[in-house]
């Protein structure tokens, strides 16, 4: 009985300062949300990108370039903003992911069939959009080339009626225009549409029939992480209690009652488990009160629990090993880091360099986060997961037993 | 002068002597800039940076038409690495180009085909975008001598000749090309951390002294309140300063075996973080004044900093968010910070550029200071 009550007790504690318990949870509700925020479906598609034209030639390109760029569908991703030599200055201030230089005399060169380039001065303080514009004006620049090829002969025709002063006969228009029609009909087949087609998908191994298709988007891909993290820091607020106590003379004074110092390991060992878990399970209730789809009832059961014994267990050996509740703070603070760091909490496993990877599953952090993973995207059963539930089982179980035993010998001693 | 020196000094004292506020000022700044480092510029996950995809290859149809086209990608600076359809998948696999059985024939047919890219579900979204657009450019140029041999009514030679349109490009300011690895997380992660320590051992500490009723006690000593508040907020900049110079001397040091780029130029990267360690010091004793509670207002502290550095650019660069989220941004003295680091780094810019940017800084020093005199009660 007496371990209930100590397990009563600290509940009752922690009910009582319901500010400190809910901001423990507050911090991985808050990361999932603002990656959720940034990389969500509506976010991602907000991203803008503005490039800047610097078109010396004043011919076609520009025309077609602000004609594409004032769409009603490209308005919103694509800021196409003409500029002088002034573009330069405007790039060295970092105003724009890119800027697109066409020399004088780009167009004519072009319909004479002469090579012809185009320049991109891109931001580097940017990783990601200059790129998307360097392969999309690559894409285009591959379509000139192409269609330069296909329409030599109409396009060399153009380029001598520009050349030429005044207005072009209706013939030679008539002859241009008869030239493109012609070769635009036997070209359709591989044209309109293009006769190859890319489409990506995303793959996930041991996909079941009965699981539907991943609909948890970003903030079900971080949610587990944090909310391992989370978990971790609460069991650290719950363990560090032990020396808390100890600090404060209470478990002097509860030994003297009908304590026995087995019963208040125990005791408090159970305590850790029990907060941790249910911390677990208020995470797992937000998340599904968000939307979020953590699986299988039975499966998202077994890992909330191993997950918190896992938890649980390293934090009580932690607290065991140290004399202050300040030593406790310190070394079990690095180590939660140093896990959800190489765990995968942060950050997916598959993009850590070759030498980290193995690192990963050195952590229960990564054994936690690969089963939710697989449960929620994958719609894994407890067979599937069987090793992550072992593996943080037996953690917990190793872990919590050598916390326990140290704690009592400790006590035993009188260094508690 | 002499008064704000020694409570400044007194905070620094008892900072160093908790071990968890040393952790945090100093262990784990590097430990994350150096895991964050190694991830964005060691990993073996392809930076398209450099010019180079990976990308596995399973050509299904084994044509002539399915040759051709691996031969476009091949020139298209991707990192080819082609897989028997029998062939069990490597385990670092992380995008796959599948050319579909009857390729050649349904496209002479003049039947659309359809290449599949698979992606693994946690691949870098920029490497598959640009993987994307070079198969997509391959396809082209593979259309292009289809549509050559159909036009001229014979396999046409100049469907491999150079293309006549060329790209050529280049990037703005002294760098050549956007920080990454370490360069990248070593300021981010040197503006995260240094809020971090003074929203939340800097406001503990305030809201600890006023729990404890040091600060009544302060006032009844030849201390001026202006004095305490003062001192309160230089002893919050001494510690970012020490932090600072530790973390920018680290950065120093480690130069000689790792890939550290700062731009070259180290002191400004040092000037720039000390500015806006003093700008938000104000804001850490605004924290503390605001709750009695120590933990609490660590807590909040730590939210505010994740949120801070998260919106502001310390985590990933601002333009892959929204324009709305960048809009808010500004909003946030680390989006001021990354843009003056930004300025050194990336561009190598001199002070007159980024002092802009500085000067948002200090305004937000002084709003801060504001904050912290109205709100820290010492009688």
């Amino acid at each position: 009985m007496a371990p209930l009550t100590i397990v009563l007790r600290d509940l009752k504690r922690m009910g009582r300062n319901p500010v400190r318990t809910l901001l423990l949870f507050a911090m991985p509700l808050m990361m999932a949300g603002i990656f959720a925020l940034v990389f969500g479906g509506g976010g991602a598609s907000e991203i803008s990108i503005r490039v800047l034209v610097f078109d010396e030639d004043q011919g076609l390109i520009s025309r077609f370039l602000g004609g594409a760029g004032s769409s009603p569908e490209m308005d919103q991703r694509l800021e196409l903003v003409p500029v002088g030599i002034e573009g330069y200055e405007m790039m060295e201030n970092g105003e724009a992911s890119a800027m697109l230089h066409f020399p004088e005399g780009f167009v004519q060169a072009y319909l004479d069939g002469a090579s012809v380039e185009v320049s991109i001065l891109k931001n580097p303080a940017e990783r990601f959009l200059p790129q998307v514009i360097e392969e999309g004006t690559q894409i285009g620049a591959e379509i000139l080339s192409q269609g330069s090829r296909v329409f030599r002969t109409e396009l060399e025709t153009v380029g001598s009626l520009t050349r030429s002063e005044g207005f072009p006969s209706d013939l030679a228009v008539g002859s241009v225009a008869s030239g493109v029609n012609q070769k635009l009909r036997s070209l359709e087949r591989w044209v309109f549409p293009p006769i190859i087609n890319l489409e990506t998908m995303t793959v996930t191994p041991e996909i079941t029939e009965e699981h539907e298709s991943d609909g948890n988007g970003i903030l079900g891909f971080f949610l587990p992480g944090f909310s391992v993290m989370g978990i971790l820091f609460l069991a650290q607020s719950a363990s560090r209690d032990i020396l808390h106590d100890r600090e404060k003379g209470l478990i002097r004074h509860l030994l003297t009652g009908p304590v026995s110092p087995g019963e208040y390991v125990f005791g408090k060992c159970l305590s850790v488990l029990v907060v941790s878990t249910i911390g677990f399970v208020f995470l797992v209730a937000i998340g599904i009160a968000a939307g979020i789809n953590w699986g299988s009832v039975s499966t998202t059961l077994a890992l909330v629990v191993t997950t918190s014994l896992a938890v649980a267990g390293a934090l009580v050996l932690l607290c065991s090993l140290v004399g202050t509740e300040r030593q406790a703070d310190a070394l079990s603070t690095i180590v939660i880091m140093v896990w959800c760091l190489i765990g995968g909490a942060f950050m997916p496993v598959s993009q850590f360099p070759d030498f980290l990877r193995p690192l990963a599953k050195s952590t229960p952090v990564f054994w936690a986060i690969d089963g939710f993973q697989k449960t929620m995207q994958n719609g894994a059963g407890l067979a599937i997961i069987s090793t992550n539930l072992l593996v943080l089982a037996a953690v917990g179980m190793v872990f919590l037993s050598l916390g326990a035993f140290v704690l009592r010998r400790r006590m035993a001693g009188g260094l508690i | 002068m002499a008064n704000l020196w020694k409570i400044a000094v007194h905070d620094l004292r008892v900072t160093l002597k908790d071990r968890s506020a040393v952790l945090w000022m100093l262990l784990f700044p590097v430990v994350f800039a150096t895991f964050f480092g190694l991830v964005m510029g060691g990993g073996t996950a392809s930076t398209p940076v450099d010019g180079t995809v990976s990308l596995s290859v399973v050509d299904l149809d084994g044509s002539i038409m399915s040759s051709a086209l691996i031969d476009h990608l091949k020139d298209d600076r991707l990192d080819l690495v082609l897989l028997s359809p029998s062939q069990e998948r490597p385990a670092d696999t992380v995008r796959t180009l599948v050319i579909p059985e009857g390729f050649e024939r349904m496209a002479v047919a003049g039947e659309q085909t359809t290449l599949v890219l698979e992606k693994e579900p946690d691949t870098s979204a920029e490497a598959a975008l640009v993987a994307q657009a070079r198969i997509v450019r391959s396809a082209t140029r593979l259309i292009g001598g289809l549509i050559m041999e159909e036009v001229s009514g014979s396999v046409d030679a100049t469907a491999d000749s150079e293309p006549l349109v060329t790209v050529n490009t280049s990037w703005a300011g002294s760098r050549q090309g956007p920080p990454s690895g370490f360069s990248q997380s070593v300021p981010g992660n040197a503006t995260m951390f240094v809020l971090l320590i003074t929203l939340t051992y800097g406001a503990a500490s305030v809201s600890g002294e006023r729990q404890s009723g040091v600060l009544r006690r302060l006032v009844t000593s030849p201390v001026s309140r202006w004095e305490i508040v003062g001192g309160k907020i230089l002893g919050r900049f001494v510690i970012s300063g020490l932090q600072v110079t530790a973390l920018v001397g680290v950065a120093a040091i480690a130069r000689f075996w790792v890939n550290i780029d700062l731009g070259g130029n180290l002191f400004g990267v040092w000037a720039v973080l000390l500015v806006y360690g003093a700008c938000v010091a104000p804001l850490g004793v605004a924290l503390g004044a605001w709750f009695v509670d120590q933990e609490r207002a660590a807590n909040i502290g730590t939210m505010m900093t994740m949120a801070m550095a998260a919106f502001g650019g310390c985590w990933w660069p601002l333009e892959i968010v929204s324009g709305t989220l960048q809009t808010i941004a500004m909003a946030f003295p680390t989006t001021w910070a990354m843009r003056a680091l930004h300025g050194l780094i990336s561009f190598g810019h001199g002070w007159d550029a980024i002092s802009p940017s500085l000067g948002v800084l200090v305004l937000f020093g002084l709003a801060f200071t504001t904050l912290a005199v109205r709100s820290l009660r010492v009688e």
